[in-house]
């Protein structure tokens, strides 16, 4: 496994949904030719970016579905911009816009389960390593299929997310998948698996023990009281069940499948 | 060898080809697109933002094959990422799109220097800095009131297309509305084309809509030679020549603030 999903510790993800209707964000991007106004209704984004680092989350992923890609683009360099001023090692992933992940110099692109291959795209990953870091260009991926966790292909990803879990506001009337149907899938991919759906700091233990390599969360963080305590409840939550999962294999004698 | 776009006459009867329209017909959007390059369309665009991404990939392979079989430049609309996954001639892109300057950096990084980029605007400030940025061609619109783009905002007549034909020194197009008796308008006003969406593709004989809308704009432009007498001095000289342009402006504007 590639050293942003360590077997030690379990991946958080954060998925930071950025509203469509930029007035109602407070952005202010469509009209103003110079945007640069807009980088003060960008404070809210950041603001719970930051309190979320600062909780210890692994890496944020910035979903703008009905952001003109303009803005999208804003704000991703805005939120790198606050991640690495503070310093915190937090990947920041631009979710299906691969032309805007690397522009950003983001750490890599998360695609929703109907995308086409960023492969195809001449010289991706090399455009990545000569715009930004000089860090591997990840690429992960939605599914919510065991169809889709085999397919071919998904071994050249860098992490994929199943859901959902649990039920989740964010999809009504939509039935979860359950923790069995996470736990196959987990077993199944070639690659880390992440789950995702109404994952909180009471349940995200499950989730870890169902065998996911980490947790990804839209509203646990976002829409918490404290963005900053959700995040900490929730680091503690995944590290203390990796932590009594390998305890437990440990005194099974079993093999060290994680220490790989 | 490098694909070079004939890009003035490329522009003269350019469709989009909107994945929105054909819903009326029930026919496929490829088939009207493949009726209207026989009655004369001499570039296509794909405008696609609705469907998912992999829709989107789809629907541009196939029309993507469809124009290089017939010899017609392709476009796509916005995605700079799907544009250079398909192997397209060039992008289009809008004022809350991603900046011209970033576009461009895209596409050099993807080693396609001569990728066509377009940019809409009806502000002569903003098609400025655009054409200063790396944009290759203009669109001017709405003209005359569209029924295929819901947020076009209101007509604007020809003003806007004549000022800035007058002072940019890349061809524009008008787009928004445009019919056969309005197309040699556009042409008069300094236009290098007419863009037109509905018009051929929901028309009931698309080859013939674009026939008798290519012969409009071929008299029109025969008989503005004729009263300019030297119609062909306006051409740039940078589409003669193969060298991209190197030096780019890095002033913002409709570029917005985004890192270089």
């Amino acid at each position: 496994m590639s050293l942003p999903f360590s077997a030690c510790r379990p991946h958080l993800q954060f998925v930071l949904d950025v509203p469509g209707d930029g007035a109602a964000a407070g952005l202010n991007g469509s009209s103003d030719p110079v945007r640069l106004a807009g980088r003060a209704g960008f404070s809210r984004l950041t603001g719970l970016t930051l309190a979320a680092a600062r909780g210890g989350i692994d890496s944020i992923q910035i979903r703008g579905k009905n952001l003109p890609a303009g803005t999208l683009l804003e704000v991703t360099a805005a939120i790198i911009e606050a991640v690495r001023t503070e310093r915190h090692q937090v990947l920041v992933l631009v979710n299906g816009r691969l032309d805007v992940a690397l522009l950003a110099g983001a750490d890599g692109v998360h695609l929703p389960e109907a995308s086409f291959d960023p492969l195809r795209v001449p010289g991706c990953r090399r455009l990545a390593l000569s715009t930004a870091t000089g860090r591997p260009f990840l690429v992960g991926r939605s599914i919510h299929s065991h169809a889709a966790v085999t397919a071919p292909g998904t071994g050249r990803l860098d992490y994929l997310v199943f859901g959902h879990v649990f039920a989740t506001p964010s999809k009504p009337g939509v039935p979860a998948r359950g923790l069995a149907a996470l736990a196959r899938a987990a077993s199944l991919a070639p690659v880390p698996v992440l789950g995702i759906g109404g994952i909180t700091p009471a349940n995200a233990a499950e989730v870890i023990q169902a065998g996911a390599a980490g947790v990804a969360v839209i509203s646990a963080i976002r829409d918490a009281s404290d963005p900053f305590e959700a995040t900490l409840a929730l680091r503690r939550s995944v590290d203390e069940a990796r932590q009594a999962r390998r305890e437990r294999q440990g005194r099974q004698g079993g093999s060290r499948e994680e220490e790989q | 060898m490098e694909r070079r776009v004939d890009l003035p006459s490329a522009l003269s009867v350019y469709l989009i080809a909107d994945a929105g329209l054909t819903a009326k017909s029930g026919r496929p959007l490829e088939e009207m697109v493949e009726r209207a390059i026989e009655g004369g369309v001499t570039a296509v665009q794909l405008r696609a933002k609705e469907l998912p991404a992999v829709e989107q990939w789809e629907l541009g392979r196939r029309l993507r094959a469809l124009t290089a079989s017939l010899g017609i430049p392709f476009f796509v609309n916005d995605r700079i990422d799907l544009a250079l996954a398909l192997d397209a001639d060039g992008a289009h892109i809008g004022e809350e799109d991603l900046p011209v300057a970033a576009a461009r950096r895209l596409a050099l990084a993807a080693s396609r220097p001569e990728f066509v980029i377009g940019f809409s605007t009806a502000v002569l400030e903003w098609a400025r800095q655009a054409v200063a940025a790396g944009a290759d061609y203009v669109s001017v619109g709405n003209l005359f009131g569209t029924t295929t783009k819901p947020d076009a905002g209101r007509p604007i007549g020809l003003g806007p297309l004549t000022e800035i034909a007058r002072e940019i020194p890349v061809p524009v197009i008008g787009i928004g509305g445009i019919t056969d008796w309005s197309a040699p308008l556009v042409i008069e006003a300094g236009g290098a084309g007419v863009a037109v969406a509905a018009h051929v593709i929901e028309s009931r004989d698309p080859a013939a809509a674009a026939r008798s809308l290519a012969q409009a704009v071929e008299r029109a432009k025969e008989g503005a030679a004729a009263a300019a007498g030297d119609f062909g001095n306006q051409l740039p000289e940078r589409f003669a020549d193969a060298t991209p342009p190197q030096a780019r402006s890095k002033r913002s504007g409709p570029e917005g603030s985004a890192p270089e």
